[in-house]
């Protein structure tokens, strides 16, 4: 009797259970794409069709995926393009979810780290024949284009399928002071080594050299990629990071990290940057608090509002005789869910996002767009500056792509360790095996 | 029912209010609730926490390796290590000044009490980003802590937040400004039940202030003490929220706990197997502290 009766509650609530989380087996149906080019009659004969998009876009780039939403649908007039945004940190941390679902989105934003999920995970579909049919191969520079392929068991890049494309990048650099260059009766620093005796005149006149603000962890590594560049050298680090040859435990990357920490103990960086929040680090800089930042485009608009004409953008003086190299990476790739049953027309939004036809509007969200374009186009002094250098960079191959893309968690593993190399709690030797073993744990020791 | 109300004889099994499974059903919905959102997610954590998974493609089981891991790196014992300097804080601290500020208040009547124990309980009923955030403004290099220990003297400009030695320590503080209203509170009321004759005849005795807390408030606190070293311990270990966002676990790991462990692990890194076993065995570590606390509380 007893046990009649708890086999009724059970009963009952595994009932309640089904009900309330709702679990119905579902299938997806194969979608019927052809995987090459739409043209405009075949999406007219498409009918009344929508196509949603998922995105992680904030500020001038959410303004920008709204406007080729909007210049689209315009130009497609059977077609209503339905974009839903995320902030990042709850998006990369839900992505694999919403594509595994049954409503997953056409089209959605995943960067590096997620297509390392996406890709092995069979969630979104490989673009080769978009690729070819669209010719984006023309796109997108050497260094970006690699970065854009991965291989199937998401581990290596550079090799396998295309997996996204993207509407423009970003890039790593100097913002440099110039009323306090000018003060400090400097030239434009022309090396590596003039940069850093810069440096050293910069602290002697007791202004900060370099403003960083790390109590975030990550922003510390955009000073070292750069040096890397240098010591290690730029093709050696970007093997590095699509899991090639090259060992952090090598001696130019220790040597990088010995320079940066040096910089730290001689005052060239923000003392105490471990504690300083990167936004207070951006206001002190943005005040004239200081000679140099070293950080990434994205901070162009912020510092051409406060700074106006007085602040300008170069990469990282390199060595005499070595060509120079920074860090730089497309920005909000697109790629297309292998759920989608509009996968040619997904393609074709991409082909049209990614396209010439937006690369005024992606500019004005704050992409720096791939198809060169004439610096003089900027909206103001800095981000003249900053177009210049992205286009050499671009022509050159010098840019390589972020650190922490080497491995899906290399960023925890190299951020800590970072912020214990400038607080003098490890060593350059310690801090290369720590962030190398991160890298064997994922690629197997080589 | 109409037949319960002719007849209430009992039936083998039955009772007065029906039959026997009547009570259950009653019980039903919520234990439906219960078993879908906390019964099914833990056996799921305890079955994932045996296999090496990223989330998305299938996992693989490898059996108790994960807690081999936690075993026996030190890297992850540090985060333990870590979470008892924090327990330090979040409940010793808080309990101590909770006593002592309960023991002054129970001697004496104060004006405007209530306005007082409404101020002390505030920084409980603030959202933890706004206590981040504030306290990283307390502890930045021109913060306001610097700044009054500058009046002392020479002028100071650490980043508290920023310092291997102090980081911990900061956040374990902001822990014990936000625990101490919730333990003054709880003391305040408990030591309203203590019959106030007890103290009148400590004090014809001759009873000192130490004497009347050590024989009669700890005592009679002994009850509100457990539920408040439950419910604080219990933060302390499970802390997550002010080392994200204070300091993210940094600088380098030095303030980094179970708890931010389990998330980084889980959503940033992919690693979704080894943060369910840390999950299992941060869940078993708060099962028996919470046991030893009750035992405490029993052998009065």
């Amino acid at each position: 009797m007893r046990r009649n009766n708890l086999a009724a509650v059970a009963a009952v609530s595994l009932t309640a259970l089904a009900l309330l989380t709702g679990c119905a087996p579902g299938g997806s149906d194969a979608p019927a794409a052809t995987g090459g080019k739409l043209t405009d009659d075949q999406v007219a004969a498409l009918g009344d069709v929508k196509l949603t998009v998922s995105a992680y876009s904030v500020g001038g780039q959410k303004e920008a995926m709204d406007r080729a939403a909007e210049a689209f649908e315009k130009k497609h007039t059977n077609v209503d393009v339905e974009v839903s945004y995320k902030a990042f940190n709850d998006y990369g941390r839900t992505i694999d979810l919403t594509m595994q679902s049954n409503d997953a989105p056409d089209v959605a934003q995943a960067n590096a780290v997620m297509a390392r999920r996406l890709v092995p995970g069979k969630l979104v579909l490989p673009l080769d024949s978009y690729w070819d049919a669209y010719g984006w191969d023309d796109r997108f520079p050497g260094a970006v284009k690699g970065t854009l392929s991965l291989s199937d068991d998401g581990k290596f890049f550079g090799e396998g399928s295309q997996w996204g494309a993207a509407p423009g990048g970003n890039i790593v650099g100097v913002f440099y002071n110039k009323s306090i260059l000018g003060d400090l009766g400097l030239e434009f620093p022309s090396n590596f080594d003039s940069f850093v005796a810069s440096l050293e005149k910069a602290k002697a006149a007791g202004v900060q050299p370099i403003v960083l603000g790390n109590l975030e962890q990550w922003p510390s590594n955009h000073i070292l990629s750069p040096i890397l560049g240098y010591t290690a050298g730029a093709s050696e680090v970007q093997s590095w990071i699509n899991g090639g040859d090259s060992s952090f435990t090598d001696s130019g990357f220790v040597e990088g990290l010995g320079v940066f920490q040096e910089w730290m103990d001689k005052g060239y960086i923000t003392p105490d940057a471990n504690g300083i929040k990167n936004d207070d680090a951006n206001a002190a800089y943005i005040a004239g608090d200081g000679l140099y930042q070293v950080t990434g485009s994205w901070n162009t608009t912020p510092f051409a509002d406060g700074m106006g004409d007085n602040v300008g953008f170069m990469v990282m003086p390199a060595p005499k005789g070595v060509d120079p190299a920074t860090t730089g990476a497309f920005e909000t790739p697109l790629t297309i869910s292998s759920k989608s049953k509009n996968a040619d027309l997904a393609a074709l939004f991409i082909d049209f996002v990614t396209g010439p036809d937006m690369t005024a509007s992606n500019m004005q969200g704050g992409f720096l767009p791939f198809s060169p374009v004439d610096p003089a186009e900027g909206d103001s002094a800095l981000a003249k500056d900053v177009l210049q250098v992205w286009n050499e960079m671009n022509s050159t191959d010098g840019l390589v792509s972020y650190l922490d893309s080497a491995t899906p968690s290399m960023g925890d593993a190299m951020f800590p360790a970072l912020q214990s190399l400038l607080g003098g709690q490890m060593t350059s030797e310690q801090v290369a095996t720590t962030i190398q073993d991160n890298w064997d744990k994922y690629y197997g020791s080589k | 029912m109409s037949a319960s109300a002719i007849r209430p004889a009992r039936k083998v099994g039955g009772s007065v209010a029906g039959p026997r499974y009547v009570p259950f059903l009653y019980l039903a919905p919520g234990l439906a609730l219960v078993l879908a959102f906390v019964i099914y997610p833990l056996a799921r954590t305890v079955q994932v926490s045996f296999t090496d998974w990223n989330g998305v493609i299938p996992p693989d089981f490898i059996g108790v390796e994960n807690y081999v891991e936690i075993l026996t790196d030190p890297e992850l014992r540090a985060l333990f290590v870590h979470a008892a300097v924090l327990i330090f804080f979040y409940a010793l601290i808080p309990i101590a000044l909770g006593l002592l500020i309960t023991a002054v208040l129970a001697r004496t009547r104060v004006r405007g009490m209530t306005a007082y124990r409404a101020l002390l309980f505030v920084p409980q009923a603030l959202s933890m980003v706004v206590v981040a955030i504030a306290w990283q403004w307390v502890f930045a290099s021109t913060g306001i802590l610097n700044q009054v220990l500058t009046l002392f003297g020479n002028e100071v400009t650490t980043a508290w937040l920023g310092s291997f030695e102090w980081a911990l320590p900061a956040v374990g503080l902001t822990g014990t400004w936000r625990q101490i209203g919730l333990c003054m509170v709880l003391f305040l009321a408990g030591v309203q039940k203590i019959d106030p004759a007890l103290y009148e005849a400590a004090k014809l005795d001759g009873a000192n202030a130490w004497n009347e807390f050590r024989h009669i408030t700890l005592p009679g606190l002994r009850a509100e003490i457990a539920v408040a070293l439950t419910l604080t311990v219990t933060a302390a270990l499970k802390s997550f929220d002010l080392v994200y966002l204070m300091t993210r676990g940094g600088p380098g790991t030095s303030t980094s706990v179970p708890g931010y462990e389990i998330f980084a692990r889980a959503f940033n890194r992919g690693e979704i197997g080894s943060a369910a076993s840390l999950g299992v065995t941060l869940t078993l570590l708060i099962v028996v502290f919470a046991f030893a606390i009750e035992r405490f509380r029993k052998e009065s």
